[in-house]
Parts: C-alpha cells; sequence; structure tokens
C-alpha cells in the first residue's frame, strides 16, 4: 500500500516540469491616466509648476530620486510578456527521467515601460520632464500580442 | 455514468492556481487636512504612521501605501507532462503622498486609488 501511495506521490510530483507550450503576462499598477497626464499638461501650461503641483495632478510618485541639485519624481507602468515554445523528451516523465534534449525551443520576451520623469530643483520648483512611452507602441512583438490578447480575453 | 466519468477524467486533466496578496492596510482619507496649515504632528496623529518617509532638499515626502496582487495560472495536463501552462499576474496600488516643508507644514497632497475603482 506504501508502495503504491509513493508511487502516485512521484507521478503527481512529476506534473511540475515545463510545459510544451507557456504564456507568461504581468502588467504592472498605472502609474498615471490619461486624465492626470492632462491635467498636468494643462497645469504646466499656467506657468512654473511646483512639486505639490505635480503631486496633486500625477499623484504620488513610484519613486524619488535624490540628485544633487534636487530631485526627481518617477512615473512608471510595466508590461511583461513571455511566450515559450519547447519540446523536449525530458518534460516526460513515466517511471524514469528521459534525457533533456531540447527538440525545439522557441522563446520570445518582450517588456515595455511607460516612464514619465519629473525634475525639481532645490526649492521644489519644476525644471523640466522626460517621457519614455513603451508599453503601446511594441504591438509588433508576438510574445506582447499574446499577452495583450490574453489579458483582453481576460477582462 | 459515462458523462460524469468523462467530467471527472477532464478534470484531473487541468491545473488551476490562483494567488492573491494585499499588503498595507487602506490608504487614510485626507479629510480635515488643509494646505499651508496642517502641521506633520497633526497629520501624523490624525493618519498614522506612514509606509515611507523620503527626504526631499526642500522639506519631506510621507507616503501611504496598499499594494494588490493578482496572479493566476492554468495548467492542461499536469501529470505527466504540461501541454500548455498559462499565467498572469497584475498589480494594483493605492497611495497617498503628502508633501511637507522644511518647517513641517503641509504643502502639497497626491493620491491614487487603483484597488477598489478596479474591482480589486
Amino acid at each position: 500500500m506504501l508502495r503504491v501511495a509513493l508511487l502516485l506521490a512521484a507521478f503527481l510530483l512529476a506534473g511540475c516540469a515545463e510545459a510544451i507550450f507557456s504564456i507568461d503576462s504581468y502588467r504592472s499598477h498605472d502609474a498615471y491616466t490619461e486624465a492626470s497626464l492632462r491635467a498636468f499638461m494643462e497645469r504646466k501650461a499656467g506657468g512654473p509648476v511646483t512639486k505639490a503641483d505635480v503631486l496633486a495632478t500625477l499623484g504620488p510618485p513610484i519613486r524619488v530620486i535624490g540628485e544633487d541639485t534636487g530631485e526627481v519624481f518617477v512615473y512608471r507602468r510595466l508590461a511583461r510578456d513571455n511566450r515559450t515554445i519547447d519540446l523536449n523528451p525530458g518534460m516526460v516523465k513515466v517511471f524514469i527521467s528521459l534525457p533533456s534534449v531540447p527538440i525545439y525551443f522557441d522563446s520570445e520576451t518582450s517588456g515595455r515601460d511607460d516612464t514619465l520623469m519629473v525634475f525639481f530643483d532645490s526649492e521644489g520648483m519644476m525644471q523640466g520632464e522626460s517621457v519614455n512611452l513603451g508599453v503601446g507602441e511594441t504591438r509588433q512583438s508576438g510574445a506582447a500580442l499574446v499577452g495583450e490578447g490574453v489579458q483582453e480575453l481576460l477582462r | 455514468m459515462k458523462r460524469v466519468a468523462s467530467v471527472i477524467a477532464l478534470g484531473l486533466l487541468c491545473g488551476c492556481t490562483l494567488s492573491y496578496t494585499e499588503i498595507g492596510i487602506r490608504v487614510p482619507e485626507t479629510d480635515g487636512l488643509e494646505i499651508g496649515r496642517s502641521t506633520k504632528p497633526e497629520v501624523l496623529e490624525a493618519l498614522g504612521a506612514p509606509h515611507l518617509v523620503r527626504r526631499q532638499f526642500d522639506g519631506e515626502l510621507y507616503t501611504w501605501r496598499r499594494t494588490k496582487n493578482r496572479r493566476r495560472s492554468l495548467i492542461l495536463l499536469p501529470v505527466y507532462v504540461r501541454a500548455f501552462y498559462y499565467s498572469d499576474g497584475e498589480s494594483r496600488r493605492d497611495e497617498l503622498s503628502l508633501l511637507f516643508d522644511r518647517e513641517g507644514v503641509l504643502r502639497g497632497i497626491g493620491r491614487r486609488l487603483e484597488t477598489e475603482e478596479r474591482g480589486g
């Protein structure tokens, strides 16, 4: 009886191998929204911008970097997608482990960031900002397409 | 009987996992706080201890934060070989940051609420 239970446990543990086709997708929180960006741009058009103005329009930064001349508020959101096709006899676990020899392996990872940095002087006055938009601009990536398709399906 | 056996067999071929992580408590309300008047001791007494304190050239930034993470995965044929594995994760965050000047007077409020508005 014990032998049967051990054999059964071994079978179940063997299930922890990799998959032939894997998809992994991750989305971080939104660093900023269209509405908050619009409010920020409107405030900027109205004259000198203080740190308090940036907090009120864009919200709390994800990160604050201290520099010699002032701080940098960092707003960032991330998207990570990966798809892997892995054909390998080592993944089949029946009594004995088969050798791990890749027959076909294809993996694609897509990592994109949207980053907004706002620079301040030592008195807390905004000196400038820098934007890098990547999340919506890498649709050519297969992994990104799969990840975003799955995200849409689950919504 | 055959149908029940098929459903059970199908169930054995699939595996699902769901995991949720929640860190931090609800972000406090800022009712009663007044920019240019409220002081650091008053704010701390009203809102409690912050999650983060970040020193600035012109004062300090106090932050209250709650993070919720969700990850779900689906596996097909989990016993002998996994034919398909899917996993997706998402992070949401509620955050309140208060900016104090060098004299400890409240100068700015920043707030972002994501966990409730997206049904988290």
